[in-house]
């Protein structure tokens, strides 16, 4: 009998002829990925490729045969894995297959937060053209921007804005070397940034690290922008922060509650731009995270040592 | 009798002192500095600080205003200044080049990311409540792709040098070829052939005037989408939405139109695939600031009878 593999609809066509190569029997499921679709398709699965829902402990005890949770992206908090590796069922990722696309998006949101590209196109669409005459727009140029986590994605950000003459700070774990900008602590970057751009994994450490204390010590012109995850920033505070003129602004794509709720605060305020959680999900992107994902659930299932198992 | 100048009042605060201070008298005017406000403002003025007047700067204009001896462009095209005319009338026609084109040149790249990312699509979609548009509308990395710029001066430049970090192939067309570091120069067609984005960053001449049209879009390929923050009339407007609603290209950035500001019955707003704003990548605060007084020290050389830097005329 041919192992069966879940798979999200959106990885589908990068996949399918891959997968059955290798023999394996996929069963397309929805990029929704809830609990009682992935159980009604595969209790019976070996390998499920896993977007962003949640994959419980009580998931991995309804499904026997699972050797291998095949995280579509980079982070895994999504995922009970230390419960997995107890049950023996490895978790991997695709590290760096959407990095460039989410630092392109990091650099797209601070130069419309910068423009207010966002609002002026909308209030022209609307028939004002004079929006800008009453929000004066800045340069990039000449300005500070506080990176903050130096993996992959921090990485190609700085290395992105190498052509816009802005000075670059970086705060890392583990201070490390960039042609790029100057490594610098915590209270520095927050200080001394005119934009700050999150690339920080949601671990204990960082969840909430961006929280009433940092808002404080930002400048009032200063911009966050968000591409890690919801959970790092205190979204009660940073609400807080956007109102009260603490900060400036800011570009979030994450949220601690995705999609994010109708009801968010958040989307009543000018001084926000919104997308949902979609940075990383551009069309090379979603190639590259399919076939990554694919073949790490190829290798755990011929037995052979997967390239980017984190658990 | 002391010298007046005219002045739009969203300059004035960079530049009065320095006014003052050649005893030159400041007469301020609204942005948009229709004919008959600067008319009625300023029959008697001996220079004339300019944006975009939508009669432009025209032959009534001069002969209306005997004393002129300046017309300062605040900003790079002076397309909208009846210049030939100035010169024969001995007044001297300046402009700004260089000022504003960072602010020019990044918003330049802003759009193509935007572009790139259906950023302005997606997040309308997300506030009006359809967090799906997504699904339906995948976007792209820049990463790898081939960015055509038409155009190599002040802001061409600017825009390849902030490209250098994103990993594409920049191709430059100019009218007489240059070197650069970061792109390599080609015929016009080999750029409209290739690029997956094109940028248009020349002047507005007779040469250039709807240089952009339907042979253009016909060479360009479907997936590529073209920006101009240069002026509307480069582009044959009428063209261009065809090759949009036909599929010709993919979509478009537009700073600038034929006509300004854009009617409010335009095609171009009816399309999803064309992402707009109303000429005003030129006005972050740091740009209206080095303008303005880089078109006042124009305007006081000119009255002090000194050589003007920046002299198109």
């Amino acid at each position: 009998m041919a192992n069966k593999v879940l798979v999200p609809q959106i990885a589908v066509p990068y996949v399918k002829d891959d997968l059955a190569k290798h023999h394996l029997k996929m069963i397309s499921t929805s990029n929704a990925q809830k609990a009682d679709e992935l159980l009604s398709k595969g209790k019976d699965a070996v390998a499920v490729m896993l977007l962003g829902a949640p994959f419980t402990k009580d998931m991995i005890d309804q499904m026997p045969n699972l050797k291998v949770i095949s995280r579509f992206g980079v982070g895994y908090d999504n995922v009970d894995y230390r419960y997995a590796a107890k049950k023996g069922i490895k978790v991997t990722n695709t590290p760096g297959a959407n990095a460039a696309s989410v630092a392109e998006a990091a650099v797209t949101d601070i130069l419309i937060l910068s423009k207010h590209s966002y609002s002026i196109s909308k209030a022209m669409r609307e028939g004002d053209n004079d929006y800008v005459a009453k929000h004066p727009t800045n340069e990039l140029a000449g300005k500070t921007v506080g990176i903050i986590g130096f993996g992959h994605i921090g990485r190609m950000v700085a290395k992105m804005l190498s052509g816009f003459n802005v000075n670059v700070l970086i705060w890392n774990r583990h201070p490390k070397q960039s042609q790029y900008g100057k490594f610098v602590d915590w209270d520095t970057l927050l200080k001394q940034s005119d934009f700050i751009t999150l690339h920080v994994p949601a671990t204990p450490d960082t969840i909430h690290s961006i929280s009433t204390n940092e808002f404080k010590m930002m400048k009032d012109s200063a911009h966050i922008v968000n591409f890690a995850r919801g959970s790092v920033i205190d979204q009660k505070a940073l609400v807080e922060a956007l109102k009260s003129g603490e900060i400036a602004g800011a570009g979030l794509d994450v949220y601690e509650k995705e999609p994010l709720p109708e009801d968010s605060e958040l989307r009543k305020l000018p001084n926000v731009y919104l997308t949902p959680h979609n940075a990383g999900h551009s069309y090379e992107a979603i190639e590259r995270m399919s076939t990554r994902a694919a073949s790490e659930m190829e290798r755990v299932i011929n037995n052979e040592q997967p390239k980017w198992q984190i658990n | 009798m002391k010298a007046k100048v005219l002045i739009p009042e969203y300059a004035a605060k960079y530049v009065t002192d320095d006014f003052k201070k050649h005893k030159i008298e400041i007469k301020t005017t609204s942005s948009t500095q229709s004919e008959d406000e600067l008319l009625a403002k300023g029959k008697d003025v001996s220079g004339a600080m300019i944006l975009m007047p939508p009669d432009g700067f025209n032959q009534n204009m001069i002969d209306q205003m005997p004393n002129l001896k300046v017309i300062s462009r605040l900003g790079v095209g002076y397309d909208n200044v009846d210049y030939h005319y100035a010169a024969k009338k001995g007044i001297v026609v300046t402009n700004t080049p260089g000022a504003n084109a960072i602010s020019v040149a990044e918003s330049t790249v802003c759009d193509m990311l935007i572009l790139a990312k259906h950023s302005y699509s997606i997040s309308k979609a997300m506030r009006d409540g359809d967090n799906d548009y997504i699904s339906k509308h995948p976007t792209s990395e820049l990463a790898h792709k081939t960015v055509g710029i038409v155009g190599y001066g002040h802001i061409g430049q600017a825009v390849a040098k902030m490209l250098s970090g994103f990993g594409v192939k920049i191709l430059i067309w100019n009218r007489h070829q240059k070197q650069s570091q970061y792109g390599k120069f080609v015929d016009w067609n080999t750029l409209f052939q290739q690029s997956d984005y094109i940028s248009l960053h020349i002047p507005s001449t007779s040469e250039t005037i709807h240089s952009v049209s339907r042979k253009e879009f016909k060479m360009m390929k479907k997936s590529a989408m073209i920006v101009n923050f240069a002026r509307g009339s480069v582009i044959d407007e009428k063209a261009m939405i065809n090759a949009l609603k036909t599929g010709e290209i993919a979509g478009a950035g537009l700073d600038v139109f034929e006509k300004e500001p854009l009617p409010m019955d335009s095609e171009l707003r009816k399309l999803p695939n064309v992402y707009m704003t109303p000429h005003i990548s030129a006005q972050t605060t740091e740009a209206i600031e080095q303008t303005a007084i880089n078109a006042a020290s124009e305007m006081i050389r000119v009255i002090e009878g000194q050589r003007a830097k920046w002299q198109v005329n």
